[in-house]
């Protein structure tokens, strides 16, 4: 048991911690995307639905009147401005909408936070199904390490609030302990949600069994499971849609004013087009309402009440909910966003502490395998280096220059190529003599320096920085600004702790050849 | 050896297994077709995780992947029976 | 009532903190009895209380967030609750129970 925990944490456990840190960015998707679009209009109001509706419906019309589908994304609390996108020949498009004059903000090319969360389970460079499977693939070996770290922990409630720090391996051993068992619960609901979230991409044989191979079966298999009717094809008869505030007023009768979060249009502008609305869902945890009307003649065709169906539907919807705790206020954002650094930390501690044991190991008998050397480069590498090259991203997008070609492309690059640096820099330096103690304390800092200079960049480049910000109470902006300083200062207390605690460690003469081991410290400081 | 086989049974054969069992499980639960799928479906990652965690637990290595190789091999005929039967 | 509930929450794993052979010696300075041996019934008792107090804590997310929403803030406040109470255990033994009752006093203050 302690073998499969150790190994199966260990053998996937930095692409987890990658996953971890960019889902846990994805609980302020928003607000990351707003400030990674310092173009978006600060606004505390915007029109009316009714009228943002047409003014959307007026632009989609001018710009795409023969795409195969528009989808209106109404204004929200966290979501101030108005999002329209289209699917035509060319793939999907979308612009950004301002919510008083209906004009297109021109935002900079970025893939904002939704780029950065959407790692999180798409990885990068790759199709999405090898994707996919490549991170369910770790999500169950997440799994197993969770079953087994429980069975294995003995003393589970007696060491509950254990943490004794200055211990070295035992101080790594009872914070690997406390944030992994104190939000257990998130732990094992992310888990298994994020493995039912693919399941449709990973476990495909038990539905095909049932509904063959053919994308016909597979179709009346959607449309079974979310009680919706199979779509239906364009006719290519051109008719004008009916009046899109009047279909709002009677979805507001009933859900209620402000409630429509989403307009989709399928076949605009043709005799067989669908009108979709979807109700916000910000006040349960399960619930999904749709309604659907014909296109032209604005009769309601079906009301899509996910509620009450079945055992197993509920039990889905709330898995994914709960995964992106969408339902979620500020409070409970915060407090998914401790739990998911809570489990990021616990993979990290997890790694060091195995990296810790083999080197006091390896000190005593004189000779450290490269499997080792290698995960204690990874490990600083990846527990610093994520960090610093997702400040790199944020620094990109304030630094690329906004006419460049592919630029949303060219943000993520620099994330990919600054991490990549970070974890090749370890082999380097050694080169130079230093010792891995050393190396962390220089990561360290450099991940403070970059987090540290982040608002200040955006002063410099921007007008929406922290001046501006805390002036007109654009908090979310401010927010992020804010955010980032206590990250960097984080970054750079753990830095000092280090330094403080090398430089004793060399003066009590302990150094036994080029390599030393980690000195103890707090896990909570070694880990954003 | 001995762990190699197991990681093969345990990764490889509890992925087969699952879904053995997942299909059995949708062709023999009673309730609507697309319920039965999505049930199997869920629970499928739960069989997995115990599947994984048995062969680790086996007393030796042969035992471990003899215990997923038959239940894979007779499973898998029960569904190709039951399958073309019902398409 | 979320901050009701966080504190109650608090309070009901100082409790069980405190119950508990490793950490009552922590805690034990501010504490008036001096004595090693505590009884069973008094261990029993005040696990109960503590245990009382993490289900009203439920009880108040609930009531303030309904059902579902309020057992996850629960979960989530719990988890909070709980890394407070260890990282003040290891540092600041002493302030446990000032914490608490800056918190009771935080929240009588947000009532008012």
């Amino acid at each position: 048991m302690s073998w499969l925990h150790t190994w199966g944490g260990l053998s996937v456990g930095w692409l987890l911690y990658f996953m971890f840190i960019t889902g846990t960015a994805g609980y302020f998707v928003s607000e990351i995307d707003y400030w990674m679009q310092p173009e978006m209009p600060h606004l505390n109001e915007s029109a009316e639905h009714g009228q943002l509706l047409l003014l959307a419906e007026q632009h989609l019309s001018r710009k795409a009147p023969t795409a195969k589908s528009w989808r209106i994304y109404l204004p929200s609390e966290r979501e101030r401005t108005l999002k329209v996108r289209w699917q035509d020949g060319d793939g999907r498009h979308k612009d950004i909408l301002h919510p008083v004059s209906g004009d297109v903000v021109n935002v900079r090319d970025t893939g904002g936070g939704g780029q950065l969360y959407g790692m999180h389970y798409r990885l990068h460079y790759m199709p999405r199904t090898v994707a996919f499977i490549i991170t369910s693939l770790c999500g169950m070996f997440m799994l197993i390490a969770l079953i087994t770290g429980i069975v294995i922990h003995k003393k589970i409630f007696i060491d509950f609030f254990t943490f004794r720090p200055g211990k070295k391996q035992r101080s790594w051993l009872d914070m690997h302990n406390i944030l992994s068992v104190l939000p257990l619960p998130f732990h094992l609901m992310i888990t298994y949600s994020g493995l039912i979230f693919l399941m449709f991409t990973t476990m495909p044989a038990v539905f095909i069994a049932s509904y063959g191979v053919e994308e016909e079966g597979q179709q009346r298999f959607r449309s079974e499971l979310r009680s919706t009717p199979i779509p239906i094809k364009a006719t290519g008869n051109r008719m004008s849609l009916t009046s899109l505030p009047e279909l709002l007023e009677k979805a507001e009768g009933s859900w209620g004013q402000g409630n429509v979060s989403r307009v989709s249009i399928e076949h605009p502008g043709d005799s067989q087009a669908r009108i979709t609305l979807q109700k916000r869902r910000v006040d349960q945890v399960s619930d999904e309402q749709k309604l659907i009307y014909h296109g032209v003649s604005g009769q309601l065709l079906s009301a899509v009440d996910e509620v009450g169906t079945s055992a197993s539907k509920s039990f889905y919807a709330l898995m994914i909910r709960l995964h992106i705790g969408e339902f979620a206020g500020t409070v409970l954002r915060w407090l998914y966003f401790l739990s998911g650094l809570m489990g990021a930390g616990m993979i990290a501690t997890g790694m060091v502490l195995w990296a810790n044991k083999r080197r006091t190991k390896a000190d005593k008998s004189g000779h450290a395998s490269k499997g080792l050397i290698l995960a204690e480069h990874l490990n600083v590498g990846t527990i610093t280096g994520l960090p610093i090259a997702i400040a790199a991203y944020f620094l990109a997008n304030r630094l690329i220059p906004l006419g460049l070609e592919n630029r949303a492309e060219w943000e993520v690059n620099i994330l990919f190529i600054t991490w990549a640096s970070m974890l090749v820099y370890p082999a380097f330096i050694s080169k130079f003599k230093q010792v891995l103690a050393a190396i962390w304390v220089q990561q360290l800092t450099l991940a403070s320096m970059l987090y540290l200079m982040l608002p200040v960049i955006n002063m410099i480049t921007t007008n929406k920085h922290l001046g501006v910000s805390l002036l007109t109470a654009d908090w979310v902006r401010a927010g992020f600004d804010v955010s980032m300083l206590i990250i960097g200062l984080c970054f750079g207390v753990a830095a000092f702790k280090m330094q403080l605690k090398k430089q004793s460690a060399k003066s009590q003469g302990t150094a036994k050849g080029a390599q030393q081991t980690v000195p103890t410290m707090l896990a909570k400081d070694v880990s954003p | 050896m001995a762990i190699f086989s197991r990681t093969l049974a345990a990764i490889v054969g509890g992925y087969w297994l699952a879904n053995v069992m997942g299909i059995l499980l949708s062709l023999l639960l009673g309730g609507t077709q697309a319920n039965n799928v999505l049930t199997a479906m869920l629970m499928s990652f739960s069989m997995y995780a115990a599947v994984v965690i048995w062969v680790f637990s086996a007393k030796t290595a042969k035992q471990a992947c003899m215990g997923i190789l038959i239940p894979c091999i007779v499973g898998s005929l029960v569904v190709f029976v039951m399958v073309d039967g019902a398409l | 009532m979320i901050l009701l509930s966080f504190a109650l929450l608090f309070m009901g794993f100082a409790g069980l903190s405190l119950a508990m052979k490793r950490h009552y010696p922590q805690l034990q300075p501010i504490m008036e009895k001096n004595s090693q041996q505590r009884s069973k019934q008094v261990i029993i008792a005040i696990r109960l209380l503590a245990y009382s107090c993490l289900l009203t804590g439920l009880f108040f997310c609930i009531n303030s967030q309904g059902i579902s929403i309020g057992f996850v803030f629960w979960l989530g406040l719990l988890t909070l609750a709980a890394l407070l109470q260890a990282m003040l255990l290891s540092y600041r033994p002493r302030w446990v129970f000032g914490f608490g009752l800056m918190l009771l006093g935080c929240t009588l203050f947000s009532v008012i």
